[in-house]
């Protein structure tokens, strides 16, 4: 199949990924029933994780998985739950991306990444305070377009 | 206990209309009980995170 990212864009998120500290998993969700982006999604991270041994890739189906898409609440499909890698373990950091990340939404997929790599939310210290007294959860769902 | 999830409002037209989406970015916070349209920084979004909770 023909490559979806050309040579100046891989040269792009090389250099962007040379600032990796930790390995990432990334898990795709596919399904065998309308999905429209599919085949495209999983191919993109395909293309991204090869770009760097530290990155690594699961496929999963939101059907045949089912267990799996439960305990990282995956209810759709294209989904990336993009994750932690210790070893053998899967640090799951509750961050996912639902639908294809084309486009603008392509940086949001790699910024991910590097976010989940450094294990580091970014976030200042009067919010940290806050979230660590949460008593109930907390699902934030920020729509986007990819264009 | 916290997710953050990108959702693609064209992929998934259903949820964004269920949400009233018609802006982007629009967070929805525990699905519907608070609500952020355009680019909010940290303290109002942490502020419109503390009302949702409170509902």
């Amino acid at each position: 199949m023909e490559k979806l990212l050309n040579e100046q864009v891989t040269g792009q998120i090389q250099q962007a990924f040379a600032e990796l500290q930790q390995p990432v998993q990334i898990l795709f969700f596919g399904s065998q029933t309308e999905c429209d982006y599919c085949n495209e999604t999983q191919q993109l991270l395909s293309e991204v994780s090869a770009l760097d041994e530290r990155v690594h890739l699961s496929v999963h189906d939101l059907q045949t998985d089912a267990a799996l898409a439960a305990q990282y609440q995956v209810d759709k499909a294209p989904a990336i739950v993009i994750a932690g890698k210790d070893g053998e373990t899967i640090l799951d950091l509750g961050i996912q991306f639902s639908g294809i990340p084309s486009g603008y939404e392509f940086s949001t997929l790699i910024n991910d990444i590097l976010l989940a790599s450094k294990r580091d939310s970014g976030l200042g210290n009067e919010t940290r305070e806050f979230l660590k007294t949460l008593k109930q959860p907390l699902h934030m769902q920020v729509f986007v377009t990819p264009t | 206990m916290i997710r953050a999830e990108a959702v693609d409002a064209m992929e998934f037209p259903d949820l964004a209309n269920q949400f009233r989406v018609q802006g982007v970015p629009q967070t929805v916070i525990n699905a519907g009980k608070g609500s952020a349209v355009g680019a909010f920084p940290e303290g109002r979004m942490l502020a419109e995170i503390k009302r949702a909770l409170a509902e």
